[in-house]
């Protein structure tokens, strides 16, 4: 058992965490939720010692594994942990490598980890992820990796710090299944999520964490009675499975505000593998707030990288309304909020980042009060915290005046109350003379934002999804 | 085909001996062809050929223009070329050394050569921290496209001064993240176990291996006995 009696924890003179007390019982999930900053992971760090060994801080009051206090040196190996960011979560350059890795640090003999590696990845369908380069893998395909390699030396405690945020409904769906099968094998499961609805037939408790305090502790009973009550007052979110259901409307626009993007016979490929993507014909345009979404590795973010100039499309053309451009061109038009976005701030106020160092019209202004950047035009970028950052990195693709913006991932991580606060924004924006895409898996988000969505499988679109054709018409591609 | 890592360590000691040692160009044309071939069989044929392309062509212009230094451009030119032909067997031992060998099979030779753990680890996390600084410097000059801060990737080195400002305030931002990530997720995995670490690939010797470390110990007696 694993117990947590009055921990506080404190870094800088700024509490985190207040009178934190918590059991976690061989065999149980216990599932950590609250808003953004709340001090979920704080509650995770501290379990597996990362905190304060590696972090810092003052940790004060008791804490307990298997009624012994814990000594981080004896049980790191005891602990499988899945961290949030799938780009920085593996330390091999291929996925063999990075499976053994956990193994070959306490000193295991070669044959038993090539068994246990065979094993696993029988177990998780991954054949052919096994001998790939890290570096190519998706986020989802990498997260899974991660928690592949987190169970290779089957410890009694698990500490997953949100699990679902890369992972698309079906690579859900099979995390879901896989945190069934430790807690049925004896391992305890601890959670923090903002995505609850796969958690809900398998945690036994649920943990409502605000401002650093726990503010509540619901059982599984509890939580199954009162889902949509306890979901409102906590800021929960959605506790059911999501469901392409979009509700926005197309944008009436006149001839002259039109803009469009339309692709032929696209192919794409890397080196001598087949084709990555293959798209016969494509037509967006801005009547539309357009969403792609699809599985894991279908070819999302390559689709994005070929329409906005980023990479060279093998075969066929891409038309900016009706006229073929060339790849600078389409750079010259398009501007990618990416999913890391401090690395796309160079200045070092917000003023000049958005400004680019010219002066700010009225008109610039306004839209800037409109995304509540105002207050931080004198703080430099890299301070803000994430929301903010992609805020200012979204004001200025705006103010460039460029035609085409494409967000990639933009909700990843986000809880309940920031999506909503992106969705309305974007709803602000959609009259604007640009043409938005959102690339996203989040079923949710895309509900509340877009018009239409194109679903990707393989390199292809298989599906594209509009509100009066919920079901998802077949693309003839 | 593998080699051991202590192999690869022996070929970097070899090529700085080399790079120390005043050796004749028989030697040095010999040397190249060996790391070469080494690159070869460890399965990077391009960086092999474009090695040795690299090598012929300063070879060529030392035999050539360079032959004769008689003015200030002729000195600084064959400055460059003799100092390009010294420091490539050590650029080519070290591309040699990084391709192909695992962060286990380091740690585990390190390991049996006793180095102590305190140095590993940060080693560990140093290898690994560059790729994502490269992944990271690939988004940034993506980022900085569609800024329009620069036209293309040329700008940056044509502009260097504005790149490094460019650059170096996203990647500075990024960098303290990406460390305090890495050393969390290293940690988790138990790399600070005490006792003796294993490497999946093994770490015994091959007939490869006997065969690379015999023609090392050859290199080093030849130049005293032939050169």
């Amino acid at each position: 058992m694993i117990s947590l009696h009055k921990v506080n924890y404190s870094q800088n003179k700024n509490k985190i965490l207040q009178d934190i007390n918590l059991n976690i019982w061989p065999g149980e999930v216990t599932v950590l939720c609250g808003e953004s900053g709340s001090g979920k992971s704080s509650v995770l760090n501290i379990i597996s010692g990362l905190i304060p060994n590696l972090y810092g801080g003052n940790v004060t009051g008791e804490i307990r594994a298997h009624h012994e206090p814990l000594s981080f040196d004896d049980y790191a190996s005891e602990i499988g942990m899945v961290f949030q960011n799938p780009k920085s979560q593996f330390i091999n350059p291929d996925v063999y490598s990075e499976l053994a890795f956990a193994m070959e640090n306490v000193g295991m003999d070669q044959k038993t980890m090539i068994q246990r590696i065979d094993n696993v990845v029988n177990y998780y369908h991954a054949q052919d992820l096994l001998n790939r380069a890290m570096f190519d893998l998706s986020g989802g395909q990498r997260q899974m990796t991660a928690l592949m390699s987190a169970t290779m030396l089957k410890p009694p405690l698990y500490l997953l710090d949100e699990p679902s945020s890369n992972l698309d409904v079906t690579a859900i769906e099979q995390l879901r299944r896989q945190i069934l099968d430790l807690k049925n094998e004896g391992s305890s499961v601890i959670i923090a999520d903002h995505r609850l609805y796969y958690l809900i037939d398998l945690a036994d408790q649920f943990v409502v964490i605000d401002n650093g305090h726990i503010k509540c502790q619901i059982s599984r009973q509890e939580m199954r009675e009162n889902a949509t009550l306890l979901a409102t007052k906590y800021r929960l979110r959605n506790l059911t499975a999501p469901r392409l259901r979009l509700t926005k409307t197309r944008i009436m626009r006149n001839l002259s505000d039109l803009i469009t993007l339309e692709a032929h016979n696209l192919k794409f490929r890397y080196h001598c593998h087949e084709s990555l993507i293959d798209i016969k014909s494509l037509e967006l345009s801005n009547r539309d707030v357009i969403g792609i979404s699809g599985e894991n590795g279908a070819g999302k973010s390559t689709l994005i990288q070929l329409l906005t100039g980023m990479i060279k499309h093998h075969e066929g053309t891409i038309l900016f309304n009706g006229q073929q451009l060339s790849r600078k061109q389409l750079v010259k038009n398009s501007f990618l909020v990416m999913q890391d976005v401090h690395l796309q701030l160079f200045f070092e106020t917000v003023e000049k980042e958005i400004s680019n160092g010219s002066r700010l019209t009225e008109q610039d202004r306004q839209l800037l009060e409109s995304l509540k950047l105002t207050k931080l035009l004198k703080r430099h970028p890299q301070t803000l915290s994430g929301g903010e950052k992609q805020r200012v990195a979204i004001a200025t693709a705006l103010l460039s005046g460029k035609k085409i913006i494409v967000m990639d991932e933009p909700t990843s991580g986000m809880d309940y109350g920031n999506m909503q606060r992106l969705s309305s924004l974007i709803a602000h924006l959609k009259r604007a003379e640009i043409l938005l895409i959102i690339v996203s898996h989040d079923q949710e988000f895309l509900n509340m934002t877009c018009s239409k969505v194109l679903i990707m499988n393989h390199g292809r679109i298989t599906t594209v999804v509009t509100p009066d054709n919920m079901n998802g018409g077949i693309h003839n591609d | 085909m593998r080699f051991n890592p202590l192999t690869k360590l022996v070929i970097i000691v070899l090529a700085t001996f080399v790079f120390l040692a005043n050796v004749s160009l028989m030697y040095e044309i010999v040397f190249i062809v060996f790391l070469g071939i080494l690159l070869l069989i460890n399965g990077d044929p391009y960086a092999a050929m474009i090695y040795w392309l690299i090598f012929s062509l300063l070879l060529l212009l030392s035999v050539t223009v360079f032959k004769n230094i008689h003015d200030t451009w002729s000195i600084i030119g064959s400055f460059l070329i003799i100092g390009g032909r010294r420091i490539l067997p050590t650029i080519m031992a070290a591309t040699f050394a990084i391709k192909h060998t695992h962060v286990s099979e380091w740690m585990r030779s390190l390991q049996r050569m006793h180095v102590p753990f305190d140095i590993i680890l940060p080693l560990v996390v140093v290898f690994r921290f560059f790729p994502t600084l490269t992944d990271n410097l690939k988004n940034i000059i993506k980022a900085l496209q569609f800024r329009g801060l620069i036209s293309s990737k040329l700008a940056l080195i044509v502009h260097p001064i504005r790149a490094i400002e460019y650059v170096l305030i996203p990647m500075i931002s990024s960098a303290d993240t990406v460390a305090s990530e890495l050393s969390s997720v290293v940690i988790t995995r138990g790399i600070s176990h005490q006792g003796i670490h294993t490497s999946i690939f093994g770490d015994h010797l091959r007939f490869i291996d006997y065969i690379v470390i015999t023609s090392s110990i050859f290199f080093i007696a030849g130049r005293w006995l032939i050169d």
